[in-house]
């Protein structure tokens, strides 16, 4: 019972040391999902811009091979990821109007074309969290007021989850080992120390024989000062190192 | 004597566990995003670029797509060999365009997979 309720407050403090841990892990790791999140923003904004410009002389000629070079002329594909360092959008996608109208592909958008936050195309949830991010910006030809389609950036958070912790894994190793050596200073600061009280029994059993055995010595002593004239009397229990010269 | 067993399990644990495995080795990679666009015929269709950015020529360089429904069945699964200046290998530094179609219908596409495999 006694090494049960250790074994308990020991795996406490570990649970406690590894929760603090894990918030300062998903505080860093929130604060570079926003930073991807914006970069997906932005990105999006500009393919979508891109789009434009292309669908008005492309109207009717449309070719996604030639939109990928135009974006490729424009941009650059190398600038595209060079602001994704750590995830890249995997897939850049560009939906027509007319096939989200037609219900020919779903393009997790709201009737006005504008990102549906509750569609299941917005989510994947894996490790306990939606891994995925996706960005959609409209874009429109001409004066019109209807957006000709849309552009969607789907980006995974995994490499950003990886990325966190390879940057702060050693961090986090050296931080696991300070607050248990923490953890431990605080046991010994607070180990309450053994009152030295005779009549509760502090002598053990085992000393209580050499304290009686210390006692007949001192008495023998004690007998033999008080009577010098039986120097030959010795006692069977004392050795007389003289008697070996 | 403990103490000295706990300095070096420490120390164990400090020169083997390193973190660098979760970064990626080079290898072959997708330039940018692969672009996708609904077909004429209402299929979706995939158009990307791939550069090999490690120190050695790479070969059987495949793009392998999986489509998947909202169930998680695969609903289509394409491996596409990518050809370059010299045929299936894939030179230092070299670009090499894909293009490719589904032939399932886009609706039923629900997440989809793009990964590279390659033998170098």
């Amino acid at each position: 019972m006694y090494f049960l309720k250790r074994l308990i407050v020991i795996v406490l403090v570990q649970l406690l040391i590894f929760s603090f841990i894990f918030t300062l892990f998903v505080f860093s790791f929130n604060q570079r999902r926003e930073v991807s999140k914006n970069q997906s923003k932005a990105l999006a904004s500009v393919i979508a811009e891109q789009a434009s410009n292309y669908f008005e002389e492309n109207n009717n000629n449309f070719s996604s091979k030639d939109f990928f070079n135009f974006l490729d002329d424009q941009i650059g594909v190398q600038k595209l990821t060079n602001a994704f360092n750590v995830n890249p959008p995997e897939l850049l996608t560009v939906y027509f109007r007319s096939d989200i109208m037609k219900g020919i592909v779903n393009a997790g958008t709201d009737d006005n074309l504008n990102k549906d936050d509750d569609s299941p195309f917005n989510k994947t949830n894996k490790f306990f969290f939606n891994n995925k991010y996706v960005a959609i910006k409209p874009f429109f030809i001409g004066t019109s007021d209807m957006p000709y389609g849309v552009v969607r950036i789907e980006t995974s958070n995994i490499p950003i989850l990886t990325e966190v912790l390879y940057n702060n894994g050693l961090f986090y190793m050296l931080l696991f080992l300070i607050l248990n050596n923490q953890a431990f200073l605080f046991y010994l600061w607070t180990k309450k120390k053994k009152s030295l009280d005779v009549d509760t029994g502090y002598l053990k059993e085992s000393s209580l024989g050499s304290i009686k055995i210390m006692h007949k010595l001192l008495g023998d002593v004690i007998q033999d000062h008080k009577a010098p004239n039986t120097k030959n009397n010795k006692p069977a229990n004392v050795l007389n190192i003289d008697d070996k010269k | 004597m403990n103490f000295f067993k706990l300095v070096l399990l420490a120390a164990i644990i400090f020169t083997s566990v390193s973190c660098e495995k979760l970064q990626g080795k080079p290898g072959v990679v997708f330039l940018g995003p692969v672009l996708e666009v609904v077909g004429e015929e209402g299929k979706l269709g995939y158009t990307g670029k791939v550069i090999n950015n490690s120190d050695q020529k790479l070969k059987n360089v495949l793009v392998r797509y999986i489509g998947k429904d909202k169930d998680g069945r695969i609903i289509e699964a394409i491996t596409i060999p990518l050809i370059g200046s010299k045929g299936l290998v894939i030179l230092k530094d070299e670009i090499v365009d894909f293009q490719f179609m589904l032939r399932s219908e886009t609706i039923n596409v629900f997440s989809k997979q793009l990964t590279l495999d390659y033998v170098e």
